[in-house]
């Protein structure tokens, strides 16, 4: 008669790391919504690509406006491995892609990306129709 | 607790006034009918303080407009017309709902007859919409522009609407071999002096022979299988918003401060 095997698995499984990137582009979305009274919101939208163990995660991180029809404007794609950094940056308006190997140069580089002209003009360009 | 505030606020901008009874009353979801500021006005006045409050647009044009305090991507449009939005609110570890807000045909323009043969069509829509979601936690919130005694409210093939919750708690009752589905319509409660607030949401009078002056057109129905979340006396008519009387000496609304509807405070224990 055979014996019941018990759990091999370790009891101290753990997450890795305390903040993910997804995490930290959350955060972002929702502060969006808090500097802007709610009348754009930051939203993320995760998909899985690739095969087996190379897939990549990719998130979009995109600007909505819901009072002009959920109108949605795409800002970046951030996308890594299972191992979250090195991570890659993809600007929707262009420059192509950047990596960022820590969560340090993952946080200067959205400071950038959210201060920039580029972005800044999409958000005016926004809030100023939803005004209108 | 989830707290939700219907108000037909008859075109007039009064979104200092809705914020000021969000903020009193600690709303969760607002719905409004007959707004006469845009969407955008309304959420700077909820949202001059903290960002607490989201807009929550349907996906086609619709004559209730929804803000609430938690995302919209927890409340996904499932059913709309021009006048009816049916969404399913689905917040974390909670009940999933089904929240149906309408503004229906005013008797101005449609006759009583007209007005009742559409309560079938809006029934089967909304067993339509709970078959696809699995359950029957339905709440229907608005301006239904009948009284919860007419036929369209009360037929079988309309709303079904009970008068008592004990009545609504038999959850279907079968005619002609038909089983029909009830609502629990907790506003029958508000008729007339004992009911403790104004005897009716919208008041009206002319000059002919059957006149009932208070009407109750603003309603609240709820689905047997919401009624264990549903506290005892979960209606509100508002006549109050902070210091700012809703109402003349007479009772009715006061269109020179508010609109001709009064507000009504929902809540469900969830």
């Amino acid at each position: 008669m055979s014996s019941i095997i018990p759990s091999l698995w370790p009891p101290d499984l753990a997450p890795t790391v305390e903040r993910t990137p997804l995490a930290i582009l959350k955060e972002q979305a929702s502060q969006l919504g808090a500097a802007t009274k709610n009348l754009l919101e930051g939203q993320v939208v995760t998909q899985v690509f690739g095969q087996g163990n190379d897939r990549r995660l990719r998130h979009w991180f995109n600007i909505v406006a819901p009072s002009l029809d959920r109108y949605t404007y795409q800002l970046f794609v951030v996308s890594h491995k299972l191992e979250l950094y090195p991570l890659d940056v993809n600007l929707v308006s262009g420059r192509g892609i950047t990596t960022l190997n820590s969560e340090t140069e993952f946080i200067a580089y959205l400071r950038q990306v959210f201060a920039s002209d580029e972005t800044r003009r999409v958000i005016g360009a926004l809030l100023a129709q939803v005004q209108s | 607790m989830l707290t939700f505030l219907f108000w037909n606020t008859n075109r007039k901008p009064i979104a200092g006034l809705v914020a000021r009874l969000v903020e009193e009353h600690q709303v969760d979801v607002l719905a409004l009918a007959e707004m006469g500021i845009s969407g955008v006005e309304i959420l700077l006045r909820l949202n001059a303080g903290s960002p607490d409050f989201h807009y929550a647009p349907s996906r086609l044009p619709t004559a209730v407009e929804v803000f609430t305090r938690f995302s919209p991507d927890f409340l996904t449009p499932m059913f709309e017309s021009g006048r009816i939005s049916i969404r399913r609110m689905t917040l974390p570890a909670r009940p999933e709902l089904l929240l149906a807000m309408m503004h229906l045909p005013s008797k101005l323009h449609w006759s009583e007859d007209s007005q009742a043969l559409g309560f079938p069509e809006l029934a089967r829509e909304l067993r339509q919409e709970e078959e696809r979601a699995g359950h029957a936690r339905t709440l229907l919130i608005g301006d239904l522009n009948v009284d919860p005694f007419e036929p369209g409210m009360v037929s079988a093939s309309g709303l079904h609407g009970m008068m008592t919750r004990q009545l609504a708690s038999r959850g279907s009752r079968t005619v002609q071999g038909r089983v029909y589905p009830t609502f629990y319509n907790p506003m029958w409660g508000h008729f007339g002096d004992r009911s403790g607030g104004p005897s009716g949401t919208y008041y009206y009078e002319r000059a002919e022979q059957v006149v009932h002056f208070w009407h109750i057109f603003d309603q609240v129905l709820i689905r047997p299988d919401l009624l264990q979340f549903c506290p005892s006396d979960p209606v509100t008519i508002i006549t109050q918003a902070g210091d700012t009387p809703l109402r003349m000496e007479s009772g009715r609304p006061d269109q020179s401060i508010g609109s001709d509807h009064f507000p009504l405070l929902f809540k469900l224990s969830l």
